[in-house]
């Protein structure tokens, strides 16, 4: 199982190289102009030669890419471009941005995940007709639905119409300096990785206990957010905290809703094939509730091909990310690509690729090692290569 | 005699393959989602083939111009929907209608090479790689692993950043993507169970070589699945083409997402927000794509040997 991973991330990182060297390669062969050019109307022509030349892009390309690679290899990503010469490191500004996206991706996803499972099972398991009708729609409709115009409904509608959201809090949040806002989000994001790790160990304590005792889903949930809130406490973090989440609230929510549908109609589609196997049959023939057939039985089946799902999607639920973040003006890792994309900032750009890259990579090993560990076969699979059966 | 029996053979399979279509039908037409999709198909089908004849015949070309159409005699634009304009008039004074009509068809050729382009890719990736396995698996997976890291998408906006392209173009390059990334990896696991099924065993002791397993059995086997993903994946094509659009990079092309785009954009100039333009495209751009969800989902029905009775 480790070699197998290690040889995952060793060729993952190998593709990823290639892909962010094609990248670098192309967008300055190919592009027409440079990042100077784009602030040329108002400079001399000797002043952008300066420029160019403070900024290394006088050099010829082949020099470039050596340059960038041996800065690479020493685990330096280079500095950000700016007018005044070389900006901010890199390396900084993807840390920066890093917890922001985190936040909206990772709550998004789970609420998502959270809610579409619950409705694809409710929806596909003997529910009347038309309830599964109209939950499959209302997921379609969610499904298809173009990021930036549903973006806009939802700013509308919560911040011009309702104004129970702040518009663009991402910039006017922090009055206080000494308080930065990734450090709050990191600070956010840690504690809700705590709160989440102790609920799942006291959830797996107490069935350890007692066989048949189980903590249910909704009490899961309110444990994580206690903790989570009383972690907030605990830093001294409430204020900012609570405006972050206000900030957050509209991303989060639009992403939730955009992926929401997608998962609700993959579950809907493989729980539909398991109704009819023999496994349910046998399990409603022993006398089990139908709820407990559902969620025990049929949904257990269904998850594995949902993950695989999943792990194919990822990139596409994250690419919707990038969308969301450029409507709502998220100050995340999308916009930043895209600026950087837009002015032809090619330390950043070839940064963010490479930190989005890794972060794919590392979402899709964690989905393989879910698996994994859900399906059995694999695992008799695994270690049949080792040798062990 | 010979050519008689040759005839007659024809005849017959012609009479299976009308056979089977109309079974294919009835199980298609049991999904009622599925034909609601088809009809949108159709409809959209109509929109593309009668703007060409309604700016030919009907309207003046000064005015219904999806481009550079204005019409002086509608005073502050944008007008809601009028007699003269059934949707109405965009801030810069062009009918609303003709430029929804105009863009649907580049986007048919966009949606039609992407998808092509991805089954074609994606079911040659999963036949070889299953087939082959070893080195062959080996290369493909790792194309895969590229494509999924690189998400189609994204790529297509970083693409869209750097170069004009055209539908066609866009099309393609998305299929590929695709192809080698998703529906690669998804028909390349069908095709594995597919080649543990006892027939593929039976082909090869009967004598069956490569060719022959691979697209007498194997692909045959995947086509179902294939078209679905396929289907799956113009949904993707859509929202990258009119994300491209979104972020004003294919200013000259008409899209459905370059509609929305100048529709944000203007309303730095004038504030009304002009709502013909943004429910038309947005709702343009979901039920294109849901008319093929829609149409995946009849056509996963037709491949499940299950419903048939």
């Amino acid at each position: 199982m480790i070699g197998y991973l290690a040889r995952r991330v060793v060729s993952g990182l190998v593709t990823l190289f290639l892909f962010v060297s094609l990248v670098f390669f192309a967008t300055q062969a190919v592009l027409p102009g440079d990042f100077v050019s784009q602030y040329a109307i108002g400079l001399s022509t000797r002043e952008s030669e300066e420029m160019r030349h403070t900024l290394g892009l006088d050099l010829p390309l082949g020099e470039r890419y050596l340059q960038w690679l041996g800065q690479l290899l020493h685990g330096d990503l280079g500095r950000s471009f700016s007018i005044e010469g070389a900006g901010p490191p890199v390396a900084e500004i993807i840390l920066q941005t890093l917890p922001a996206t985190l936040l909206v991706f990772g709550l998004g996803t789970a609420i998502a995940f959270l809610g579409g499972q619950w409705l694809g099972r409710v929806a596909s398991w003997r529910s009347p007709k038309w309830f599964s009708g109209t939950a499959t729609l209302g997921a379609i409709t969610l499904y298809t639905s173009f990021p930036p115009w549903l973006a806009f409904l939802l700013v509308y509608l919560f911040v011009l119409k309702l104004d129970l959201l702040p518009a663009n809090a991402t910039r006017a949040m922090f009055r206080q300096p000494q308080v930065s806002q990734p450090q709050v989000m990191n600070q956010m994001l840690l504690t809700l990785l705590v709160a989440l790790a102790i609920t799942l160990a006291a959830a797996w304590g107490v069935h350890r206990l007692r066989r048949r005792w189980r903590l249910s889903t909704i009490v899961q949930l309110a444990l994580i957010l206690l903790l989570w809130v009383g972690a907030w406490l605990v830093y001294d973090i409430v204020p900012y905290a609570t405006e972050t989440m206000r900030a957050a609230a509209l991303p989060i929510l639009i992403y939730s809703l955009l992926s929401f549908g997608e998962i609700m109609l993959i579950v809907r589609t493989t729980m539909a094939d398991t109704v009819d196997e023999q496994f349910i049959q046998t399990a409603l023939a022993k006398g089990l509730k139908s709820s407990q057939v559902r969620d025990r039985h049929a949904a257990r089946a269904a998850i594995l091909p949902v993950i695989s799902r999943l792990v194919i999607s990822l990139p596409y639920l994250f690419t919707g990310m990038v969308m969301i973040e450029q409507t709502v003006g998220w100050s995340g890792m999308g916009t930043t690509l895209l600026y950087a994309l837009g002015v032809q900032n090619v330390p950043l750009m070839t940064g963010m690729i490479l930190a989005i890259g890794i972060f794919s990579l590392l979402t899709r090993l964690g989905l393989d090692l879910i698996q994994v560990s859900l399906d059995p076969r694999l695992r008799v699979a695994s270690a049949a290569r080792r040798g062990l059966l | 005699m010979e050519r008689l029996e040759r005839k007659s053979r024809l005849r017959v399979t012609a009479e299976s393959l009308g056979k089977r279509g109309k079974e294919a039908w009835l199980i298609y037409r049991r999904n009622w989602m599925a034909v609601l999709g088809l009809a949108l198909l159709l409809l959209f089908s109509v929109m593309a083939l009668t703007h060409p004849f309604l700016m030919g015949r009907v309207w003046p070309e000064g005015i219904y111009d999806p481009i550079v159409g204005y019409d002086l005699d509608v005073l502050a634009h944008p007008s809601p929907p009028s007699a003269g304009h059934l949707l109405g008039t965009d801030t810069l004074g062009r009918d609303v209608l003709s430029i929804l009509l105009a863009a649907a068809r580049p986007t048919f050729v966009m949606v039609s090479a992407a998808a092509l382009a991805s089954a074609i890719i994606g079911t040659l990736m999963g036949a070889l790689s299953a087939y082959f396995r070893g080195w062959v698996d080996g290369v493909f997976a790792n194309l895969a692993d590229v494509a999924l890291l690189a998400p189609a998408p994204l790529v297509m906006v970083v693409i869209g950043f750097m170069l004009d392209v055209q539908p066609l173009e866009f099309g393609l390059l998305y299929g590929i993507l695709a192809g080698l990334g998703t529906v690669g990896v998804v028909l390349r696991s069908h095709a594995l169970s597919v080649m543990s099924k006892p027939f593929i065993e039976a082909s090869r002791v009967a004598g069956g070589g490569a060719l022959h397993i691979i697209f007498g059995h194997l692909i045959p086997h995947l086509l179902p699945l294939a078209a679905v993903n396929m289907m799956l994946v113009v949904t993707g094509a859509i929202f990258a083409n009119g994300f491209v659009g979104f972020l004003g990079l294919s200013r000259a092309q008409l899209n459905w997402g370059t509609m929305i785009y100048d529709a944000f954009t203007y309303m730095g100039i004038n504030e009304t927000i002009p709502w013909n333009v943004l429910l038309t495209s947005a709702s343009a751009i979901s039920l294109f794509a849901a008319a093929f969800y829609l149409v995946a989902g009849g056509l996963h029905d037709v491949a499940d040997p299950r419903q048939r009775k």
